[in-house]
């Protein structure tokens, strides 16, 4: 696959793939730009290439996820260097700003944090199948874990969450 | 409705409101790249103060040589010198001491006692 035709598909998964950065980096709308820009570069320069072993998008969301997690790796080094300070209160008015235009729908905030409180695995496979309609089996390859482990994620996940949405005010719709 | 389509619809609801904010394509491709230096350069500067810290440490230890009291040394002369001295005259055996008496008497009578 050369240049033009790569740019062409991730420029056609680019909406969803913001959807998966932001879920990787607790929906910090920088970071999330920044770690996708950084997996796009890597996926130009050829430091991250594409074997056809998996579907594109696939392939394309664990390289999401991989960046995502250096990124978190890296996190301590940047506050040895104070980068991480300023960064992080760069980061702490823009979901302020994005939670002024959201505030309509205060309950979307409400699942973004009952989302949050998950385990992170929980978290990511909850995405992957209802966000972004993959299988089970392909989140499984997304989060480089086992189909039984993904499954695991999935159930205990999925209860957590259903039950919180029957407790919730904001969702009566949902109650029994 | 079960629990699979609720969560479908929240999560529905979560794309659409995350797509009103996605960036565009373009931005994120051409955005400036965060200049980060040469790590081989970060690693050398490290290596470099560890290096220097090490050569303070080690000049800080040596064991600082005072010359002029190690002259000072082998000139010293200890104050009871003089004792010595004395005791090597010729005359210090013909000193008498106080109890020097109490041996002569005690001779005296072990004679009377043998004879």
């Amino acid at each position: 696959m050369d240049e033009s035709e790569l740019r062409a598909q991730l420029e056609q998964f680019h909406p969803v793939s913001y959807g998966w950065a932001l879920s990787c980096c607790s929906c910090n709308p920088m970071e999330a730009e920044d770690i996708l820009q950084t997996a796009y570069l890597k996926i130009l320069d050829g430091r991250a290439q594409f074997d056809g072993r998996a579907a594109f998008k696939t392939w394309l969301f664990a390289v999401i996820r991989r960046t995502a997690a250096d990124e978190r790796r890296r996190g301590w080094l940047r506050w040895v260097r104070l980068d991480g300070y300023w960064q992080e209160r760069d980061g702490d008015t823009q979901p302020a700003a994005r939670g002024d235009a959201l505030e309509q729908s205060e309950r979307l905030n409400l699942f973004r944090t009952a989302l949050a409180r998950l385990p992170r695995r929980q978290q990511e496979v909850l995405h992957l199948v209802f966000y972004q309609d993959l299988t089970v089996e392909e989140a499984a390859g997304v989060m480089g874990v086992s189909l039984g482990s993904a499954r695991t994620h999935y159930e205990r996940g999925k209860h957590r969450l259903g039950d919180w949405l029957k407790q919730s005010e904001h969702f009566d719709e949902y109650r029994h | 409705m079960n629990t699979d389509t609720k969560l479908r619809q929240c999560f529905q609801e979560l794309r659409s409101a995350d797509a009103q904010w996605t960036p565009l394509f373009s931005r994120v491709v051409r955005a400036p790249v965060p200049v980060f230096t040469f790590p081989w350069l970060r690693l050398a500067a490290g290596a470099a103060v560890v290096v220097a810290l090490l050569v303070v440490v080690r000049i800080n230890r040596q064991p600082v040589v005072d010359t002029q009291q190690w002259v000072a040394l082998s000139n010293w002369q200890a104050t009871t010198d003089e004792l010595l001295t004395v005791a090597n005259t010729p005359w210090g055996s013909t000193l008498s001491t106080p109890t020097d008496s109490w041996i002569e008497n005690s001779n005296q009578t072990n004679q009377k006692e043998t004879l």
